[in-house]
């Protein structure tokens, strides 16, 4: 059973595999990392709009040793988000998005569901060079996203099994680079980030801040009719709350106009020993769909 | 909708003056000659630059409606491709222009003299010059960018309708949808 709800760490390794699989790939970097809006702007792009769904389940949890642990009871995780992002210079872009998080739990014959309003994620992204733009060298872009809590912390909820909980609670903030190279029809991209998560007190005790480490990368093919397939790693460390987790994404995007694009995937946290502490693992699918303005 | 700031940044990084050096610009093409944009044009009004790139989609796309300019105004206007990515060579574009059926030949720039002089940075990007080296017209090809429709814009098309009968285009300058012309 999930402890607590998905933090900003998991919900950007979910939507990292979302954002891996922008439409119009070549006119554009592809496989952003690092993100927790799956909308990113294309190279013409000057704004978007989107929504986005995801259904996880969990199956089971690694423990402090690292071990894996089946799940014992039954427990869904769903989320709608809808997001925008707009251009505000020729490299720069700001996104936001705003999630409702519903969670299903059924543990011992006792079955619960409750949601409601998630954190707000906000993001922006600078790209010093866009991949394709050069030959030899690669895209080069710093990212920046934070989470604003807006949802339910843990410690506030009030049904039994906490299927209200939607939100982290604290301030979570996160920064790095992500690398991105075109070659041929395959693309291949990087990320680094570190953030942090504010400390808070809960029930009076206080939690201090914790730093979260998260490194992924991806590998996209591009299609005819600028369809795009990517497959997608990332993990995330969190070593004051001993918490570590990979996640695995299979994802693709089409473009259904020039200006509506979707795009769909199944993400999953392997469920064996050692890839995995101190976290739950879940695996599911999402889809977005996007509408952009050039 | 345009950029936020791009009308700044267009007049920052985009050169918008006379282009007269440019036709003095020499460069080998696809038809075996070694001449400047400016005898290629001959006694022509006007010479119309492309931009190419063989692995953009969006220029495999743009194909049909280029040559289909060349077919209605070849004859009044020069057309022109250029190849500017720096991995280009005369033996890549020999083969493109034979794939692609095109009337016209494709330069060779692997050095993108002519991309950077008029502020070429994506494939289709098309410029219009007049026989001074003033642009008429620089941007894109149309509104398409995934797959031709019947209600697109077709920017260069009706500048230059606009051009041969003496008028200035309705728009001047358009966003060009392509890919990045790779460069070094």
């Amino acid at each position: 059973m999930t402890p607590w709800p998905p933090t900003l760490g998991i919900r950007a390794a979910a939507l990292l595999l979302l954002a891996a699989v922008p439409a119009v790939a070549r006119a554009s970097p592809c496989c952003a990392g690092a993100t927790v809006v799956p909308g990113r702007l294309m190279v013409h792009e000057d704004a978007l709009v989107g929504l986005d769904l995801r259904v996880g389940r969990e199956l089971g949890a690694f423990d402090d040793g690292a071990g894996f642990n089946t799940a014992s009871g039954d427990e869904l995780a769903f989320e709608q988000g809808i997001f925008a992002a707009l251009r505000v210079a020729e490299k720069g872009q700001v996104a936001a998005r705003a999630p409702l998080v519903q969670t299903y739990r059924d543990l011992r014959g006792t079955r619960e569901f409750g949601g409601g309003l998630g954190d707000l994620q906000i993001e922006a992204r600078w790209d010093f060079v866009d991949a394709g733009q050069y030959l030899d060298l690669p895209g080069i872009a710093i990212v920046a996203s934070a989470a604003l809590p807006t949802g339910r912390a843990p410690e506030a909820v009030e049904r039994p099994l906490g299927t209200d909980a939607t939100g982290t609670g604290a301030f979570q903030g996160m920064g790095g680079v992500a690398l991105e190279h075109v070659a041929g029809d395959w693309l291949v991209s990087a990320t680094g980030t570190v953030g942090a998560r504010a400390a808070r007190t809960v029930f009076g005790e206080e939690v201090p801040a914790s730093v979260i480490w998260s490194a992924g990368a991806t590998v996209g093919l591009m299609l005819p009719r600028d369809a795009v397939v990517a497959l997608a790693a990332s993990l995330t460390d969190e070593p004051a709350a001993e918490r570590r987790w990979l996640r695995l994404g299979i994802s693709a995007g089409m473009p259904l106009s020039d200006e509506w694009r979707l795009q769909g995937g199944l993400f999953g946290d392997p469920p064996l020993g050692g890839f995995g502490r101190n976290q739950p693992a879940s695996a599911g699918l999402s889809f977005v769909l996007i509408r952009s303005w050039s | 909708m345009r950029y936020l700031l791009l009308p700044v940044l267009l007049a920052l990084a985009v050169p918008v003056a006379a282009q007269g050096d440019v036709l003095d610009v020499a460069l080998e093409g696809t038809d075996g000659k070694a001449a400047t944009l400016r005898e290629r044009m001959g006694d022509k009004p006007f010479l119309l630059l492309t931009f190419f790139s063989a692995s953009c989609p969006c220029q495999s796309l743009h194909d049909p409606r280029i040559r289909e300019l060349h077919e209605r105004f070849g004859d009044r206007i020069e057309i022109l491709s250029i190849d500017p990515e720096a991995h280009s060579s005369l033996a890549r574009d020999l083969e493109e222009a034979k794939k692609r059926g095109y009337p016209f030949p494709i330069l060779s720039d692997p050095d993108g003299v002519v991309a950077d002089a008029v502020g070429a940075r994506f494939a289709t990007y098309t410029v219009i010059l007049d026989a001074d080296g003033e642009v008429r017209y620089r941007g894109g090809w149309d509104t398409d960018r995934t797959r031709l429709t019947d209600d697109a814009r077709q920017w260069v098309r009706d500048a230059v309708v606009r051009l041969l009968a003496g008028e200035e285009p309705e728009t001047r300058e358009t966003k060009a949808f392509g890919c990045y012309l790779r460069r070094r």
